[in-house]
């Protein structure tokens, strides 16, 4: 057995792809009024998967997994190939529906509330989607030239109709019946937060234009009411897939209704809603294009980095290649078995990245200091037959330095058949490769990557910040992501701060990572205590807390790096040396994301010799803080103790010195992009 | 394990419109001064090589011979390579030549054959995406590390750039249209970038680079594709190497190329020799290899 086998006998416990609970539902996703009605009133309960005849092998995949066998859905208008090809996909006659009254009330016998959306109008289907699914009541989509009579609607015993399009269907109602008509986008969210109530924490957005185009448009939009119903969110659809469009229709949406969300996920890839492109800081800062030859960076949106600010919000993606993807990929969030498996964690597999490996190996003792199964392979040691060992059993990948083809053949096709629930792609530019599809389509719900080249410091500082959030803050992915890029983005202005000029690279870290997955997802860890006690913070009324323990994690040494941080003691490219000996040592820092105490935006150095950086994220009243204890000699390390940060109202009231970069530190440098 | 083709497109193509509808800025194969009326043309070619040896490694060189087929025939092949194992493969899709062994320096070789070219296809036909293809031609659809057609770099360069093509009033020919945005829109430049996604990211390519991006763009319109490395007798460089690209349709492959703007028609003097991605000269990391190749014109029928 290899050493990847042997993660799977360990106890972690994450969603993998094997789908239970009730029959896969198989339907056309062309027809969107019956997908909507479908995926709304089965959704919830039992995986519906949308059968594209294009992409049968998504749909094979999807009920080759589920457990409970499947059935099919199609209209007598479904072309006869799609039908049968469902058929087969099912193993038996598809039941035709044409009849969408008929199925919504087989879903919702007696619903509460009834919206009728118009059937061929794509975007109030949508809109008529989400408000029912926030309701919990039916949706009815009718086509306004033949509304279904009063009598078929006589005995379907419903309290409350509300019609929504622009301009909303006319429907006869059975007498005594009312009838309220939204004809305007914001009223249905208004609707749909007063039934959610305002302290919701998640916004979807989706953009209905998803649909159009010529290379396999994706029309992910059409699974956003389910998305926002499985979150308890309001659905927001967007009129452009322009970032600044996107942004300012979402504020104003949360404005609007009064709300304070901490996440926002953002359904639709990046033709659909486009991330912001900023000029490449390295490049722009006279520094050498990157070797992949972007001279911009995709920027998530909603992420502020690019302002030089914090990012806000917890922010994730739901990308998949087309709708068949999308539905099989929600289902398995939705309704996937947990399965076991461990940590697996791939590090410089070109040997050409000691700093970065430097840092992972003590990402890798923190995890095991948290009593996490972790797999570890540097070097040589990754083969192409380690790698799909990983694939196939860990239930978190981490890859760590150059982009690699972890899913594809040299000569074409795909090499396998299960990937990991949760990997994390930390090398360049790994989110334009064909992996992430892949990965989703194999079974993957969640992956971490970039959209530019990165210098392994930097990235591998980024991992470690994200599992740092994950094991001991239990943060959800979307705030560990957005955590873990804040802590880069802190990291830069500090090394900006003490005149390095390589702040560039590290910012250009800050910006490219992002997360293709669900923002509030948990990977259901069971660590157990910590075997050696981690650095802690406390938030009290008028001062942060950090207590440094003195025993550290093992020491990691790769080529002429060193470091052996403390529990939570954060690292980056800062180094330092000892007179001209070659050996250098990464400098320990300290980082906490805390709610800030009411009227206390920043945090000040505890004593003299600290470098503290702060930031706080207003939506979230979030407080970021990065610290550098005083120390400038390698082998000295932090000293254990307790140090009260004092919180003030701004930033401008810390009593500021000018930082004193000693001559034995230096930035990551010639640390070559992977 | 092969993978199945990703549904990519959902275009209506108005099959039967004619070549060319489309209003393609590209010149053509059959408009240019090419050689679709020439007499068949034989060489003989010696490629020379220098191998360096690396510390320890026995040296295992695999150099393309060019295929027999409707377009070329491959005649004899001799190789001087004193030192190494040499084997000569001639039959098959990729006839090659094998150098193996151990040597301590560097150390010269030469690889001889002739070849003839036959006159061009005709006009290249209407090509559209497969629905279903046969198995045969599933490795020309799947994505693989040279060719990232499932990359979304991809589908956005396409649905930004062919799409406003396809969107026109008329008749289109989507695989011109592919063309014509590749050539657009991807520049050719000496020290341009040569792998896909970098091509698209930096918009400069050399022009094996511009080839390579090209077939991806076909393949994720699930057009079956592979690109071609070949030889230009007529070219004046050291290597004298040639890149473009085959799209298969009505039965057979067909030529075309994004950075030269022609279809159908190899120019004339082109040969193939390793196709899909592999490369004409191929070490396994075993050695460094430079090589030179000259090229007359032979007169005895082969």
């Amino acid at each position: 057995m290899t050493r990847f086998a042997l993660a799977a006998c360990v106890a972690w416990s994450i969603t993998a792809p094997a789908l239970a609970a009730a029959p896969t539902q198989l339907l056309p996703v062309d027809d969107a009024a019956l997908a909507s009605v479908v995926l709304l009133g089965a959704g919830p309960t039992a995986p519906v998967v949308l059968v594209d005849p294009q992409d049968q092998s998504a749909a094979e995949r999807a009920v080759a997994a589920s457990s409970d066998g499947s059935a099919c859905l199609a209209g007598t208008a479904t072309a006869p190939a799609v039908r049968d090809l469902l058929a087969r996909l099912s193993g038996a006659p598809c039941a035709l529906q044409d009849d969408l009254l008929g199925l919504a009330r087989r879903f919702w016998p007696t619903p509460a509330t009834v919206v009728v959306a118009p059937a061929h109008d794509y975007a109030w289907l949508l809109r008529g989607a989400a408000l029912a699914g926030a309701l919990g009541g039916a949706l009815l989509p009718v086509d306004p030239a033949h509304p279904p009579s009063p009598a078929a609607l006589a005995d379907w015993h419903v309290k409350e109709w509300i019609a929504v399009g622009a301009p909303p269907p006319t429907l006869a109602l059975p007498l005594g019946a009312t009838l309220r008509r939204l004809d305007k986008p914001g009223q249905v969210i208004g609707e749909s937060v007063a039934r959610l109530g305002t302290d919701l924490s998640t916004v979807v957005v989706a953009n209905p234009a998803d649909r159009r185009g010529h290379f396999s448009p994706t029309s992910l939009s059409l699974l956003a009411p389910l998305i926002a119903l499985s979150h308890h969110a309001p659905l927001v659809l967007v009129s452009d897939s322009a970032p600044a469009v996107i942004e300012t229709e979402v504020r104003r949406a949360i404005a609007v209704n009064r709300l304070e969300p901490t996440h926002i996920y953002l359904v639709g890839d990046e033709l659909a809603l486009r991330s912001h492109r900023v000029p490449d800081p390295v490049f722009a800062a006279g520094g050498p294009e990157a070797l992949g030859g972007g001279r911009d960076v995709r920027v998530e949106l909603f992420s502020e980095i690019q302002e030089q600010r914090p990012q806000d919000y917890a922010v994730g993606r739901f990308v998949a290649e087309d709708a068949t993807q999308g539905s099989a990929l929600l289902a398995r969030q939705l309704h996937g078995a947990p399965t076991p498996g461990g940590i697996a964690v791939m590090s410089n597999a070109d040997q050409v990245f000691a700093l970065g490996e430097t840092i992972s190996r003590t990402t890798i003792s923190e995890l095991r200091n948290a009593g996490l199964p972790v797999t570890a392979a540097f070097r040589g040691d990754i083969t192409p037959a380690t790698i799909q060992d990983a694939m196939h059993h860990a239930a978190i990948l981490v890859w760590e330095g150059h982009a690699r083809d972890l899913t594809l053949e040299e000569g074409g096709g795909v090499n396998v058949d299960r990937t990991p629930p949760l990997v994390v792609l930390q090398g360049c530019y790994t989110f334009d490769r064909s992996d992430p599809f892949i990965l989703f389509e194999r079974g993957t719900q969640n992956v971490v990557a970039t959209s530019a080249a990165i210098y392994s410091a930097s990235g591998s500082s980024f991992a470690r910040a994200f599992f740092d959030a994950v094991v001991y803050d239990r943060a959800d992915l979307g705030t560990a992501v957005r955590n873990a890029r804040n802590y880069l983005l802190a990291v830069a202005q500090l090394k900006r701060q003490r005149g390095h000029n390589d702040w560039t690279k590290t910012y250009r870290a800050a910006l490219a990572f992002a997360l293709w997955g669900d923002p509030t997802s948990r990977p259901p860890l069971s660590a157990a205590p910590p075997k050696l006690a981690p650095a802690s913070w406390r938030v009290g009324e008028d001062a942060l807390e950090l207590t440094v323990p003195a025993k550290r994690l093992k020491t990691a040494t790769v080529d002429r790096y060193t470091a052996h941080p403390v529990p939570r003691g954060m690292l980056s490219g800062l180094i330092l040396r000892a007179g001209d000996a070659p050996e250098r040592e990464v400098k320990e820092l300290f980082y906490a994301a805390v709610a800030a105490p009411a009227g206390m935006t920043a945090a000040c150095a505890p004593a003299a010799g600290w470098d503290v950086i702060t930031q706080y994220a207003a939506a979230t009243r979030t407080l970021f803080v990065l610290a550098r204890p005083p120390g400038d000699k390698p082998g000295a390390g932090s000293a254990a103790g307790t140090y009260a940060f004092p919180l003030v109202a701004d930033d401008s009231d810390c009593p500021r010195a000018a930082p004193s970069r000693p001559a034995t530190e230096e930035d990551e440098g010639t640390d070559a992009p992977p | 394990m092969v993978g199945s083709p990703r549904r990519r497109t959902r275009l209506v193509l108005s099959v039967g419109a004619a070549l060319g509808a489309l209003a393609v800025a590209l010149p053509r194969a059959d408009a240019a001064p090419r050689d679709h009326a020439a007499p068949a043309s034989q060489w003989n070619v010696t490629v020379a090589l220098r191998v360096t040896p690396k510390d320890g490694v026995p040296v295992r060189i695999r150099l393309a011979l060019p295929p027999s087929d409707a377009m070329q025939r491959l005649g004899e092949v001799t190789v001087t390579a004193r030192g190494l194992h040499s084997e000569v493969v001639q039959d098959g899709d990729e006839p090659h030549v094998l150098l193996s062994g151990t040597i301590e320096k560097p150390l010269r070789v030469a690889v001889s054959y002739a070849v003839a070219r036959e006159r061009s296809h005709d006009a290249m036909p209407l090509v559209v995406p497969l629905d279903a293809p046969p198995a045969a031609l599933m490795p020309f659809l799947t994505p693989s590390p040279l060719f990232q057609s499932r990359s979304i770099l991809v589908r956005d360069f396409l649905e930004t750039n062919v799409s406003p093509l396809l969107d026109a009033p008329g008749p289109h020919d989507l695989v011109r249209g592919i063309q014509q945005v590749t050539h657009d829109k991807l520049v050719w430049a000496k020290d341009g970038k040569s792998l896909t996604l970098d091509v698209i990211r930096s918009g400069r390519a050399k022009r094996i680079g511009i080839e390579r991006a090209f077939t991806t763009f076909l393949r994720c319109a699930r057009v079956p594709a592979r690109l071609v490395e070949g030889l230009d007798m007529q070219s004046t460089t050291r290597r004298k190497r040639a890149f473009w690209t085959e799209v298969w349709s009505q039965n057979q492959w067909w030529p075309i190329s994004a950075s030269g703007g022609w279809s159908g028609r190899l120019p004339r003097g082109w040969i193939a020799l390793a196709r899909d991605g592999q490369r004409a000269v191929r070490t396994d990391k075993t050695a460094t290899v430079t090589y030179s190749v000259q090229v007359t014109p032979r007169q005895d029928p082969l």
